[in-house]
């Protein structure tokens, strides 16, 4: 369990190491997009990223933490140059142009397209991008202006709308008509249809810029100064300095910088503080918010005081200026860089508060947000912490020092503190500010803490339950003990809207209050309950350890888990917000699920839920929660909700956690590789294929760039698949061989909690092969008919001819049995006498050793006999049966006839010597003869020779207190000489007897193999076991093989 | 507390990895050994097989990089699977796991593909020595492997490269290794580091596995009567 925690503590890391991670980890990977050879353009790029890694180091941009960023660039699908303007489609797509073309960005991938070059071998580099009303994207190139309707990509193969003109900026009139600056020549004009309506002849600069405001009018900026169009042409405005850029205001109004500032047009202040470096780009997001972005490549935004901030955008020389920004449908801001990389600063919605270092190594269980506004801590361990002026300080329990562990801290509504824990239960005195001990539930731990609606205290610990009501304390126990005899820690409780109390607990399942006493409800049986939340529509939600969400209302019970698309099967804590969307805490972070969703979800329809699950994008620190109590997490009284998660604590408004938006996002199925060659879907166009195509990969997408970790994509091939498959990030389907036939692929994007009605799809068809049609089927049918009369005749002949040579067969075969019946008798015989040997070594060898463990796992498994002894019983209980293990082995090599051979034997030998002398301080040194003849050696034979080696390996390793072993296997003319010699002290004849009790036993095994042993051995020069079996083959001494 | 347990994992899954296959028919082996290897830092049980055709199937999905094959198994056995399995991923590192005195297959297993081989009693030291090796690329080899691997080198084969034999210092190295030195002392012997003689068997399995392939090739070329015009015998299968 602490090292659970240790392990935790790995993730706090240096702060400025975190923003990185926000920014450049989870940069989603990329496809390759680009086609574009930029190879050395991306060295330098990559090398000035690193540099910039370096640079970062010094530079504090993480403290704003109102907003976060994403960053992506070319190690994402990025082409590197320049990010000259940005637009966002309806279907959600953003697009990016770039000297190198346009890239699509749906959150998780970029996706290139090259308009073609023209004939006349100009250069066509996109630089300007418009999104109508009706939905359609204007591309303003150097070389024409392009359109793309509704995502239809592949409209880049055709030909531009207008072709020739280079466009420098775009806009919508009122009028429908789409305005385009053209340089060097004047504006133009153009409708829907691509006519060019009327042409405005006026000096336009490579950069200028057309915006067209909400009120309608059409303001041009060009060669630093302004014009506005009325109905008798274009007129200059007067402006005072050069202008660097305009943008139109939210009011109807225009912005334009100059230098460094910008103003309001009619007013002549300027706004706000002026900016470091000089102003590239300019926008004012839906919410009136004003953004900045410079030369310099900084990004800035302006709070309501008119004072600059600095963004959490990443500002590196080496990244480039600010070449545009665009504010997104969600309320995040898109900046394109001049080196080519694109960022995304998005509102923080998640805030964290980080653990004080004192506490680095423990986990928060539980949160109280008080009404004063101080934040309370209870954590695994390390006591409490108080979060008060931005800062974390230790609480002193001065009543109790061991109330280090605390899962449960309330404050009630006389705003008295309540804290409980492994130390008993503590009430926090607001007035005197003393932490004193209360009696109200004489527990060891005090695990829940609830106030129901009439204002009473709950408290629950282990084992039992206890209201204050007017003062008085009344306390409850269940009825029985929990079912494996354990107490029941009481986790969660909860009144419902009829004001009956539940309780649950972590061993014995639900309970409720009946009679004055705990009654188990019957439901959920025994699983273990870590949260509970009766909401006012009579319905009790109940979160469980590893077995998912529960609901029971009006009589019914309702279940949910991971495969109904929960993030985890654990619920540690459940919080309702005011749209019933139920938060909850899990292994996996938190998450919210509307009730509706959750009541209306049909488990036959196989549609997963989408949870709206809070991420590293929504600024969560961590995605891990844990709660050992109830409260598990806190709402405040300005409406917000705190968990605690395993880096700290995490806090959100969920009225700012946006949950239907999108919700209609469609999926686009882009084509099919066939067999590698790619097929575009035009116009739910039909694929048709051969039945022979081996591989079909289907390409999807769906935008959600502002929020891809909150989209989930699934696909299915009718006709072949039942079921829906959740893709990954890769977005691709692949198939194998389809048997000839219609199939349809379908993909649906699910967001925001919501599954669209209506999938995308693409129609395949499989034409099956020439000889998958009927007739050519049909007539080899025939031939092969034809084939087997043929055969079916020719076999009738020849099993006359067989019949004949059979009887002659079997009268031979008759006498043959007759003289093999009494070579099996004899074998017989043999085969019992090994088998009750084997037997017999089962029972020695195999037999004693698993009694020996039975009763050292005895020994280990009482509980009388403390830590250090129970392990060395095991340790003994590992030695014994990896002894065992060995002596099996050797049963089963003996046994197993395949080993019935002399170079068998030998290779045992070897291996089992030096496995055998590993642990030794004695060196094995081996010495075979190459060429062994494969001679046959009975199972009774080799058992005798490998015993009698084992002795001599044995004797060597006691006795001779030698330093390096050698066994030398030799055949000479019909003799095996198998030699074992070391180099220790030699057999002391001082010691008695020159052969010892393990010689005689190597005398009596070489006897029954056959053979004898010769033993030489001086003092301190070693002894020579030399064993000497004249060898008959076995099969020889036996009779032959019989048939 | 399980919530701990949990968190304990998924910790330990954000962690770079060797992970690690278990193709085994015995339920035993596979739990044991998994949880095992889960607790090697640095090492991540990803997935169990319980036969060679569902290994076939999971490991060129996962690619792991370790597998650890039963030899032994009903079924497709496991130096089938891993001929088949080298075919697919090369990347992928196999580990032979077999009973005592099973030369035999194991070499057969080494022709097919694998580079090393484990004991099935080996304590939680071996396993997770030979883990470690396997990564390093180089895995140990006792004397009777060392001796076959001679003797199938020294068979006289016709359509051999150059760069199929061994060299002398392998041969040299084998040499000690069938007499029962250990690489320590080989190293010493031949007045090289440790590392060398490492390098010297990764050399000799990669050799042993070309030769595999290619007599696995030419019996292939044999059985579509090309050569002796016997049935296929082998059971390699090879895109040709």
């Amino acid at each position: 369990m602490r090292k659970g925690f240790l392990k935790h503590s790995v993730a706090h890391r240096h702060p400025l190491e975190l923003a990185l991670a926000n920014t450049l980890q989870f940069s989603p990977s990329s496809d390759g997009g680009s086609g574009v050879s930029m190879k050395s353009r991306q060295f330098i790029i990559r090398l000035c990223l690193l540099t910039l890694l370096g640079w970062l180091a010094n530079v504090s941009f993480v403290s704003a933490a109102d907003f976060l960023v994403q960053y992506w660039d070319v190690r994402n699908g990025l082409s590197g140059a320049a990010i000259t303007s940005i637009a966002q489609t309806p279907d959600g797509f953003l697009w990016l142009a770039t000297r190198n073309g346009i890239d699509r960005f749906d959150g998780n991938h970029f996706r290139h397209f090259n308009p073609p070059s023209p004939a006349n071998g100009n250069s066509n580099a996109v630089v300007t991008l418009l999104n109508d009303r009706i939905g359609n994207l204007w591309i303003g190139t150097t070389n024409g202006l392009w359109r793309l309707a509704r995502g239809v990509l592949e409209a880049c193969d055709a030909q531009p709308v207008v072709p020739g003109i280079s466009v420098a900026s775009l806009a919508e009139a009122a009028d429908g008509k789409i305005r385009a600056a053209v340089p060097r020549l004047g504006i133009v004009a153009v409708s829907q249809a691509g006519q060019i309506m009327t042409t405005n002849h006026l000096e336009i600069s490579d950069n200028a810029q057309i915006v067209v405001t909400a009120q309608q009018q059409i303001w041009l900026e060009s060669n630093s100064s302004l014009w506005l169009y009325e109905t008798n042409g274009w007129s200059p405005v007067k402006i005072s300095g050069a202008v660097n850029h305009i943008a139109a205001a939210l009011d109807g109004g225009l912005w334009y910088a100059v230098e460094t500032q910008f103003f309001k047009l009619g007013q002549t202040a300027a706004f706000g503080e002026p900016a470091p470096s000089r102003i590239s780009a300019l926008c004012e997001d839906a919410t009136g918010r004003m953004w900045i972005g410079t030369r310099g490549g900084g990004v800035f935004y302006y709070s309501s005081d008119g004072k600059l901030h600095r963004s959490t955008a990443i500002r590196s020389r080496l990244l480039g200026g600010v070449t545009s920004l665009f504010a997104g449908a969600n309320g995040e801001i898109w900046v394109g860089m001049s080196l080519g990389s694109l960022q995304c600063v998005r509102p923080r919605l998640v805030s964290a508060l980080r653990l004080p270092d004192a506490a680095r190594e423990s986990l928060p269980h539980t949160v109280c947000a008080a009404r004063d506004g101080e934040v309370w801590v209870g954590t695994d361990g390390m006591g409490v912490f108080r979060y008060r002026d931005g800062a974390f300080q230790k609480v002193d329990f001065a009543a109790a020092p061991e109330m280090t562990t605390v899962v449960a801290i309330y404050e009630d509504r006389q705003t008295n503190l309540w804290i409980g824990g492994l130390g008993g239960l503590f009430r926090y005195d607001r007035s005197s500010g003393l932490i004193t001990k209360s009696d109200l539930l004489r527990e060891r731990l005090v695990s829940a803490i609830f106030e129901d609606r009439a204002g009473n205290l709950w408290i629950g610990g282990s084992g039992q339950l206890a209201c204050v009501r007017d003062g008085k304390v009344t306390s409850y126990r269940f009825y029985e003990k929990a079912r494996n005899g354990q107490l029941h820690e009481i986790r969660a409780i909860a009144e419902d809207a009829s004001g009956k109390i539940w309780v649950g607990t972590r061993a014995g399942g639900l309970f409720y209050l009946q009679a004055e006493k705990l009654d188990h409800a019957d439901e959920l049986d025994d699983a273990a309950v870590f949260a509970l939340h009766a909401d006012s529509d009579g319905g009790l939600w109940i979160g469980l350890c590893n077995r998912g969400l529960f609901c029971l209302k009006d009589g019914r019970a309702q279940h949910w888990k991971m495969a109904q698309g929960l993030p985890d099967d654990t619920v540690y804590a459940i919080l309702e917000d005011a749209a019933g969307v139920l938060w909850m805490s899990c292994n996996e972070g938190i998450y919210g699920l509307s009730k509706t969703a959750l009541l209306r979800f049909d488990p036959a329809a196989g549609t997963p839920l989408l949870p709206r699950q809070l991420t590293r994008e929504d600024g969560l620190l961590d995605s891990a929660c844990l709660a050992s109590g109830q409260p598990a997490a806190a709402r405040s009284d300005d409406g917000r909700f705190w968990f605690p998660t395993t880096l700290g604590i995490a806090s959100f408004r969920p009225d700012e956690i946006n949950h239907e938006h999108h919700a209609n996002v469609n999926a686009l199925i882009e084509g099919v590789s066939v067999e590698g060659v790619w097929r575009p879907l035009l116009n739910g166009s039909e694929v048709e294929v051969a039945a022979d195509t081996r591989r079909f990969e289907f390409h999807f997408t769906a935008p959600a760039p502002e929020s891809p970790a909150q989209q989930k994509l699934r696909y299915r091939l009718k006709g072949l698949d039942e079921d829906w498959t959740l893709a990954g990030a890769s977005q691709e389907a692949s198939y194998g061989r389809l048997a000839p036939g219609e199939y349809e692929f379908q993909v649906m994007a699910g967001n925001q909690g919501q599954w669209p009605e209506q999938p995308a799809s693409m129609k395949i068809r499989v034409v099956p092969g020439f000889w998958e049609r009927r007739l050519v089927q049909g007539v080899a049918m025939t031939i092969l008919l034809c084939a087997v009369v043929i055969v079916v005749q020719a076999i009738n002949q020849s099993r006359e001819r067989r019949k004949q040579q059979a009887l002659e067969l079997k009268q031979a075969i008759e006498r043959e049995a007759a003289r093999s019946r009494q070579h099996a008798l004899e074998l017989k015989a043999a085969t019992e006498r090994e088998r009750s040997r084997i037997a017999k070594d089962l029972h020695d060898d195999i037999g004693s050793g698993l009694t020996e463990i039975i009763s050292l796992s005895e020994l280990a498994r009482n509980t009388t006999v403390n830590q250090e002894a129970a392990t060395a019983h095991v340790k003994s209980i590992t030695t014994k049966t990896r002894q065992l293990a060995v002596a099996m082995d050797e049963v089963v090599w003996t046994a197993n006839p395949t080993n019935d051979t002399l170079p068998k034997l030998a290779g045992y030998i070897a291996d089992f010597a030096q496995e055998f002398l590993l642990p030794t301080p004695v060196k094995c040194r081996l010495d075979i003869e190459a060429d062994l003849p494969a001679l046959s050696m009975a199972a009774p034979r080799r058992h005798n020779i490998f015993l009698a080696v084992k002795e001599a390996l044995n004797n060597a390793v006691r006795h001779a207190n030698a330093s390096e072993l050698w066994i030398r296997i030799r055949w000479q003319v019909d003799t095996l000489h198998i030699i074992i010699e070391d180099n220790g002290c030699g057999i002391k004849p001082a010691a008695g007897a020159p052969v010892g009790n393990g010689m005689e036993n190597m005398q009596t095994r070489l006897a029954s193999a056959g053979g004898r042993v010769e033993i030489k051995s001086q003092p301190e020069a070693g002894t020579t076991v030399h064993f000497i079996l004249r060898c008959l083959d076995d099969e020889t001494v036996s009779g032959g093989e019989s048939i | 507390m399980s919530n701990e347990e949990q968190n304990k994992n998924q910790v330990s899954r954000k962690k770079a990895t060797t992970s690690v296959v278990i193709v085994d028919d015995s339920a035993g082996v596979r739990n044991t050994w998994s949880q095992l290897i889960n607790t090697f830092s640095g090492f991540e049980c990803v997935a169990t097989c319980t036969s060679g055709e569902e290994a076939l199937r999971k490991i060129p999905v996962l690619k792991p990089d370790v597998v650890l094959m039963d030899i032994q198994m009903a079924g497709l056995n496991g130096i089938e699977t891993t001929a088949r399995l080298k075919a697919q991923c090369p990347e992928t590192q196999v580990l032979m796991v077999t009973v005592h005195g099973d030369n035999e297959r194991v070499f057969a297993a080494l022709e097919a593909g694998a580079s090393g081989y484990l004991l099935k009693r080996s304590a939680r030291e071996d396993l997770l020595y030979a883990l470690e090796e396997i990564m390093r690329g180089g895995a140990p080899m006792t004397s009777e492997i060392a001796r076959k691997v001679i003797d199938v080198f020294r068979r006289p084969a016709s359509n051999l490269q150059a760069d199929e034999k061994l060299t002398p210092r392998e041969e040299e190295v084998l040499k000690f290794l069938t007499q029962g030195f250990s690489n320590k002392e080989i190293a010493e012997r031949l007045d090289v580091s440790f590392d060398t003689i490492r390098n010297h068997l990764r050399h000799v399995y990669e050799k042993l596995h070309v030769r595999g392939r290619t007599e696995a090739a030419t019996k292939y070329l044999k059985s579509m009567g090309i050569g002796s015009g016997k049935g296929p015998e082998h059971p390699y299968t090879f895109e040709l």
